[in-house]
């Protein structure tokens, strides 16, 4: 039996007694379904990966719908995914650096940059000379953010002193970066540096510190269930404390028509999309998703350009195109939405109380679009305004 | 040790040494690569006689470089940089680069509010340094400024040119202001013989002038700027190369066989001790960039074995290169004709007057990545006729 027919029979089978438009409620169903979406991309170097990647928020849209009792089984079941997908990544280091172009490594430069001179300029504006800072990177990596934020107080020999009463946090899943994150931050001279080898979850629940600045960069767009997480920001900000998130946005995965249009524009074989199309049929349904803003649209083209060319660069390289494992899904949203979501949890976006905030800083719009005419990179302030 | 001045002799004396090294995984590249101040150290003499000679060899070796080295190349050296612990080295450099030169674009600009301006970035590679200056430019929205500035990028490839051209055709600045800008895909070498005299403002460089084994592309670069011209170069420095007696330690952590090493080490009468007496003529932070320098060569030399699948032999790149101590490239900036001392720009050119350091290192604990502003001649701002 070919693959092909081995796919179609599994799926023919798991569909036999459920309707076409059926949404999955029962936790067994949604696995057994998201493993029959593996297959449309199955053995090839770019691949879905698991729904439960989406923002949870659209779940519905891929025919999972959560409730009480599923939630925290799927929620479960997603970091399981990240885990593997993170182990994966520090085996095979090509993974992630075939994923980086020249655009993306130079779009997270230019938020690093706009995330490093808004902290200076917050710690600038609310310093008295002795006052100390806590600052806390999530999902720190190698330190980029943390090493360009100590980089900008170095260089100014006016805020070069700031660093003796700044104390870093530092949390990330790898060792091994979070060992040279700390390594290039200590040359600054900071007054501490902590590390934690956790999730940024598990941090946010257990520490008992309270954050002048927290940090992330390009890291929110792979939490489907980002509301918990930023219900827990919100706890470890200290008042008047600024969450600074430098992220993609995008409306690629909120809605499976956009990847289907990815797929046909990979050249994926037409069983393969018509495979895609079987799974969600009337769910592929264009109007069903709420009309987007010309920015949103050009961001979801954006990154479907991105895919595409990495694809093309994956069969063009030649060289076992096979060993490539890449996922397509995340849970992006649009900087409309990310903004919704901060205020849901009670932190202040609007950049005239932040700026009223911090009278003496110069700060940039907020949000931050990255791109013209696009919303694929934005950086978003956000802050407490006192005690929740 | 005599040194060599004969163009005969030095080329089989180059080959000599290329020959030792054969069997090293990262190729060692010409010794003409090297900054010529330091080709005494390693027996070679430069004359009035040989000097074109040696600089057009040094050039050529660069360019068929640049030819044979593919995306595969860089991806390895990408990786080794970061290994290195250098891998933010140019992001920051750039940034730094970007910082000081939107400081004198607006100084040169609220001193004259009729100028218009002329800004070139000198291997602009894939616009990287133009880009911070439009990130400051958005951060702090000079949308003005930009009204009255013109970027020339210079770079001999394509690609980047087409890479540059996207990022700044949708930078975000571009909602608020047209970015003129004017990209020239040539060599840094051919842009300094054909550019006519005055016809820039500001000149911006990062990570480029250490592919310069001589200082004569200074004065074209001075010549090009206006009177009151400015200049801003970001780029490495390391005096790794300076004696064979360091390189012998890099080829060790190279792989090199004994009989090269040992072939080296007589052409170059290395003693025992050489290098770390060597050593101990540079500062601390000058010994921590030599540290790191060996570090990052040996780490590219293996990503070049580990990518051997990839990538051919001949797309490995050479790793001598032109650099050197930061005070030399000063130095050289000075005999150029440039004022490169803070206080007497403050004293005498209105865009230097509020900056409180020109000679800017980026990372605290070595000397590897320095940005430095300069101007072409003391003097007031012109205004506009």
């Amino acid at each position: 039996m070919t693959a092909k027919a081995k796919i179609n029979d599994g799926t023919a089978e798991f569909f036999r007694t459920r309707p076409a438009v059926e949404t999955f409620t029962d936790f067994n169903d949604i696995c057994e379904f998201d493993k029959n979406t593996w297959e449309v991309l199955k053995d090839l170097p770019i691949r879905t990966g698991s729904l439960l990647r989406v923002p949870s928020e659209y779940y519905e849209y891929w025919r999972i719908r959560i409730t009480e009792e599923n939630r925290q089984q799927l929620i479960d079941e997603h970091n399981r995914f990240r885990e593997q997908d993170y182990q994966e990544r520090e085996r095979d280091t090509d993974i992630s650096g075939r994923e980086k172009t020249s655009l993306s490594i130079s779009m997270r430069d230019s938020m690093t940059r706009f995330m490093a001179v808004i902290t200076k300029e917050l710690m600038q504006a609310s310093d008295d000379g002795k006052r100390e800072f806590n600052i806390l990177d999530l999902a720190t990596g190698a330190g980029q953010t943390v090493s360009a934020i100590a980089s900008a107080l170095w260089i100014d020999l006016t805020t070069r002193e700031l660093l003796e009463r700044t104390s870093f946090h530092l949390v990330d899943y790898s060792g091994r970066k979070l060992d040279r994150a700390e390594e290039e931050l200590r040359s600054y001279g900071p007054n501490r540096i902590e590390v934690y080898k956790k999730r940024d979850d598990i941090f946010l629940d257990i520490t008992p510190e309270r954050f002048d600045i927290v940090l992330s960069l390009c890291h929110f767009h792979k939490k489907p269930f980002l509301q918990d997480t930023l219900e827990r920001v919100y706890k470890v900000l200290a008042k008047k404390g600024v969450l600074i998130s430098g992220d993609w946005h995008s409306t690629l995965c909120n809605h499976p028509i956009y990847i289907l249009q990815l797929l046909e524009r990979m050249g994926i074989d037409a069983w393969r999309v018509n495979l895609f199309r079987d799974l969600f049929n009337e769910f592929l349904d264009p109007t069903s998703y709420p009309n987007m803003s010309y920015e949103e649209i050009r961001a979801v083209a954006d990154h479907q350009d991105y895919w595409a060319e990495l694809s093309y660069d994956i069969y063009a390289d030649g060289v076992m195109p096979m060993k490539s494992r890449h996922y397509v899904l995340g849970a992006f949203d649009t900087t409309k939405k990310r903004v919704e979501k901060l205020e849901h949890v009670g932190l202040v976006t609007d950049p005239d109380t932040i700026r009223k905030a911090f009278k003496n800083a110069r700060l940039p719009n907020n949000p931050q679009k990255m791109i013209c005419g696009s919303d694929r990179a934005s950086v978003i302030m956000a802050m407490k305004k006192g005690a929740k | 040790m005599d040194l060599i001045t004969n163009l005969s002799d030095i080329k089989a004396f180059d080959e000599r040494i290329t020959r030792a090294c054969s069997d090293i995984r990262y190729p060692i590249g010409s010794i003409l690569r090297i900054a010529g101040q330091y080709l005494a150290n390693w027996g070679i003499g430069v004359t009035e006689e040989n000097k074109e000679a040696i600089e057009a060899l040094s050039l050529r070796s660069y360019q068929d470089e640049w030819k044979r080295t593919t995306g595969t190349t860089h991806d390895a050296i990408i990786r080794a940089t970061e290994l290195a612990g250098f891998e933010r080295g140019n992001t920051y450099m750039n940034s730094v680069v970007g910082d000081v030169a939107v400081d004198l674009m607006f100084a040169m600009a609220e001193y004259d509010k009729t100028r218009t301006f002329r800004l070139c970035d000198i291997g602009a590679g894939s616009g990287e340094t133009t880009k911070a200056i439009l990130d400051r430019i958005e951060y702090w929205k000079l949308y003005e400024l930009m009204e009255r500035f013109e970027f020339t990028l210079i770079e001999p490839s394509r690609k980047n040119l087409n890479i540059a051209g996207d990022k700044i055709e949708t930078h975000r600045v571009t909602e608020q202001v047209e970015i003129k800008f004017i990209p020239i895909g040539c060599t840094t070498h051919k842009f300094l013989e054909r550019v006519g005299k005055g016809q820039y403002d500001l000149a911006i460089s990062s990570a480029v002038f250490h592919h310069m084994s001589f200082p004569g592309y200074l004065q074209p670069i001075r010549e090009a700027l206006a009177e009151d011209g400015v200049v801003v170069i970001g780029d490495w420095y390391t005096t790794i190369w300076k004696y064979p007696a360091f390189v012998a330690e890099v080829l060790k952590r190279l792989g090199i066989g004994r009989y090269g090493l040992n072939d080296f080490i007589q052409m170059f009468d290395i003693r025992e001790g050489d290098a770390s007496r060597l050593e101990k003529e540079l500062t601390p932070e000058q010994q921590e960039t030599n540290k790191r320098m060996i570090a990052y060569v040996y780490n590219i030399g293996n990503e070049f074995v580990r990518m051997s699948s990839r990538m051919g032999p001949e797309e490995r790149a050479e790793f001598l290169e032109a650099h050197e101590a930061f005070d030399d490239r000063i130095g050289k900036l000075e005999d150029a004709g440039f004022v490169m001392d803070l206080k007497e720009l403050k004293d005498k050119h209105t865009a230097f007057v509020n900056m409180p350091n020109n000679k800017i290192r980026v990372d605290p604990k070595n000397d590897a990545a320095m940005v430095v502003a300069g101007a072409k001649v003391p003097g007031k701002l012109r205004k506009a006729a």
